[in-house]
């Protein structure tokens, strides 16, 4: 039986396991069909060695629930970049990552053989020459070392950082205090501001949503491929559980990530070439990407989403042959509730709003899916005198829900 | 160029941490075993100490005294490139000149000049934010962001004139404690205690962008209370803010409801458990300033997730469907 530790290889399995602890909330061992029960420990055991200010429990009749509580108004940091903090590593990898920056440190330059040697003589730590080439090598591309080639012979020296006057460090501290929590990619952040000693004591987030933060290690591969216009090719999978593998010829062209600040999920905004359309997919639904060498025309495929783009009001461009055009009309009260003209103004992405008679506003918009707008248009509740689709699906649709909300608050009854 | 990477892991982290406290005296085994416990994970220090002090890792010598040395004069680690990437990007974002003055800002950008930022604004496209977000580049904007944060970072009292969301202008005082922000509503607020403080500290949150002439007060108080006030845990005054009763909510799984209410509700203290007729049930914990935004969030979930209790919250819900069943009939 192999030893239970904290550190892993790869966060692949342990992710789906913290997303649906914190994301759900309600799991017990039973809920976790996918492993074994042993696996379900396991991870429930890192989960907790990880995260443990974090993990709670409680008994639903007899069967015990652990969840993730974390209420992300108040939070200095994401706890999720905790996840980040526990790949596995050899002995020879820690101690060639202090012997090499502490030999390296005030500028002096080694290749290989001679670090070995110095390794053994002040460490009196016998690491073989090949095993110190690779480690320097791989911080190298780190940016950790630098190298250059004099002769045959490779020298490694430290890539210091450039000195910065103290006030504009001091400023790009609070910048990155708040970056961490909020920017793309925000476990760099985190991981400067924990390497330099600092804390972030001023910033919180309102509307966070950290459990995405877990798809971080896939966004930078799909960033690369958008910054090198690489075809990709992804394994997705729901988590449902039904696996899909992208058709091994069919390419697809990275353009944008597509992001809801309401519910903080993230989207790849892709081009299909085969089927000559543009597409989404969730972030969280990605398992593997690999980056072709191939490239493509970025900037012609760009455009074709720029065209598109207006009449996407989340990000289905599934109608893109049929469009669906909605018309809202409703009750405002002048002037007391022209908030919620506001609300139309700023929310609702470029819609026709028209006054056509006291206290009343007309709402107008084309888009790829009406379908996707039903949630918006049901915050209105209360005020909306009539909804009008060139979808006679979305219209009836809408009727039929508040009629279905009535009969479950007994309104309208008897 | 590693995400996931040992160079940012915990275990590296602490070992510096024990390395650069065992330099002069050295360090006990049981330092080591604190110091672990401190910054570590749960279990860290099962292995840590023992890897240190049984000579696994060769980075600590043990000395007559018994104590530990330090076989390696730790340095700090340069950043990574990846490090450099990400400063770069955020250097180009379009709120960065929130935190620098013009020259500092110029100063970063040319220490990183060589360097390729890891992504660009551009590339991400927020489909459902706001439209009236902060003017970030105003230069009023700009001061007053800068008044504010010199309180919240030194725990002063601050005044500013302010002009609430329904126009409301007034004179405004309280005592900084964070700032935070709303990427749905892209906007800043300030999360301040009332001053002058009554026998209840009330929280209040202020729009930056409704800010004008905002200045660190030069206020002598009385020092004792505004230690007592900055020293009161914020979380603890919020859940004191909360409404006695949750809104209880029954979530049926159906047009996967379940998920889209778990993620939607993701940024509420909250409870979720699961009732026997295969229904879920999730109670959230909110406060007056959050009701119209959770009651219209709920409405948008439409007949699949419907709210139990408080009576008071299914009552606004009721009040909601009664005058769109009245707007409709009279249509009709």
């Amino acid at each position: 039986m192999s030893e239970f530790s904290e550190l892993v290889k790869s966060i692949a399995k342990s992710r789906e396991y913290v997303r649906d602890f914190y994301i759900y909330g309600f799991k017990s061992r039973e809920d976790f069909d996918r492993k074994s029960a042993r696996t379900y420990d396991n991870e429930r055991r890192r989960l907790e060695s990880w995260l443990a200010p974090y993990v709670k429990s409680d008994y639903n009749g007899a069967v015990k629930n652990v969840y993730l509580s974390i209420n992300t108004n108040m939070l200095p940091y994401n706890p999720l970049y905790r996840v980040f903090e526990a790949k596995s590593f050899t002995d020879n990898d820690i101690m060639l990552h202090f012997y090499l920056i502490d030999i390296l440190d005030g500028g002096r330059q080694m290749t290989a053989d001679e670090l070995a040697d110095e390794i053994a003589k002040r460490y009196e730590a016998e690491i073989e020459i090949q095993l110190v080439r690779k480690k320097a090598n791989e911080y190298v591309s780190e940016g950790i070392l630098g190298s250059e080639k004099a002769g045959r012979r490779m020298y490694y020296f430290l890539l210091p950082d450039k000195k910065l006057t103290g006030g504009t460090a001091r400023q790009l501290d609070t910048a990155v205090s708040f970056f961490q929590l909020e920017a793309p990619l925000g476990f760099i952040g985190y991981s400067i501001m924990k390497s330099r000693g600092f804390s972030n004591d001023w910033f919180l987030m309102k509307h966070g949503y950290f459990a995405h933060a877990l798809e971080d290690e896939i966004l930078l591969l799909l960033l690369t491929a958008i910054n090198g216009h690489n075809i990709v090719r992804l394994k997705t999978q729901s988590n449902k559980g039904a696996v899909s593998h992208t058709p091994q010829n069919v390419e697809i062209f990275p353009l944008k990530i597509f992001v809801s600040t309401r519910t903080g999920r993230r989207f790849l905004c892709v081009y299909y070439p085969n089927a000559r359309r543009l597409s989404t997919i969730r972030l969280d639904h990605i398992k593997e990407v690999t980056l072709m060498s191939e490239t493509f025309d970025y900037d012609k495929y760009s455009a074709v989403l720029r065209r598109n783009i207006s009449k996407c009001f989340g990000l289905s461009f599934s109608g893109m042959e049929r469009e669906d055009t909605i018309k809202l009309t409703l009750r405002i009260n002048e002037p007391y509730e022209l908030f919620v003209l506001k609300r139309l103004e700023t929310e609702g992405r470029g819609g026709k709003i028209t006054r056509t008679a006291d206290n009343t506003y007309t709402y107008e918009i084309t888009v790829f899916d009406g379908n996707e707008m039903m949630p918006w248009i049901k915050t209105f509740t209360g005020r909306i005198i009539s909804f009008e689709s060139s979808s006679e699906y979305l219209r009836a649709k809408f009727y039929r829900d508040i009629e279905l909300m009535a009969k479950m608050y007994g309104i309208g009854e008897g | 160029m590693d995400y996931f990477s040992e160079i940012y892991g915990c275990y590296y982290r602490v070992v510096a941490a024990v390395l650069e406290r065992a330099k002069g005296d050295g360090i006990s085994r049981e330092e080591i075993v604190r110091l672990t416990d401190e910054l570590g994970f749960g279990e860290s220090a099962l292995t840590i100490p023992d890897k240190l002090c049984f000579g696994d890792w060769r980075l600590l010598e043990q000395r007559g005294s018994g104590r530990f040395y330090p076989c390696v004069d730790y340095a700090q680690m340069p950043l990574t490139l990846l490090q450099k990437r990400w400063i770069k990007s955020i250097l180009s974002d379009r709120r960065v000149s929130l935190f620098f003055d013009d020259g500092a800002l110029a100063e970063a950008k040319k220490a990183l000049a060589d360097i390729e930022p890891l992504w660009k604004e551009e590339q991400f496209y927020y489909y459902d934010r706001f439209e009236n977000g902060d003017s970030f580049e105003s230069a009023v904007y700009r001061e007053n962001f800068k008044a504010v944060m010199s309180a919240v970072r030194e725990r002063k009292v601050i005044d500013f004139d302010y002009t609430s969301s329904k126009g409301k202008y007034t004179h405004k005082r309280c005592l900084a404690l964070k700032l935070e922000y709303s990427p749905k509503n892209d906007r800043f607020r300030l999360i301040g205690l009332r001053y002058p403080f009554g026998k209840k500290y009330i929280i209040d949150h202020y729009r930056l962008d409704g800010m004008a002439n905002a200045a660190v007060s030069d206020l002598h108080e009385d020092t004792e209370i505004t230690e007592k006030a900055a020293n009161t845990s914020l979380g603890a005054l919020m859940r004191q803010s909360y409404d006695t009763e949750p809104v209880r909510l029954i979530i049926e799984d159906k047009r996967n409801a379940l998920e889209r209410a778990m993620l939607h509700f993701a940024n509420y203290d909250k409870d979720t458990k699961r009732l026997e007729d295969g229904t879920w049930e999730c109670c959230i914990y909110y406060n007056s300033s959050m009701q119209t935004e959770l009651l219209i969030e709920i409405l948008s979930f439409g007949p699949v997730v419907k709210v139990v209790s408080p009576d008071s919250f299914t009552a606004l819900i009721k009040e909601r469907l009664e005058k769109q069943l009245a707007l409709q009939k009279l249509l009709h």
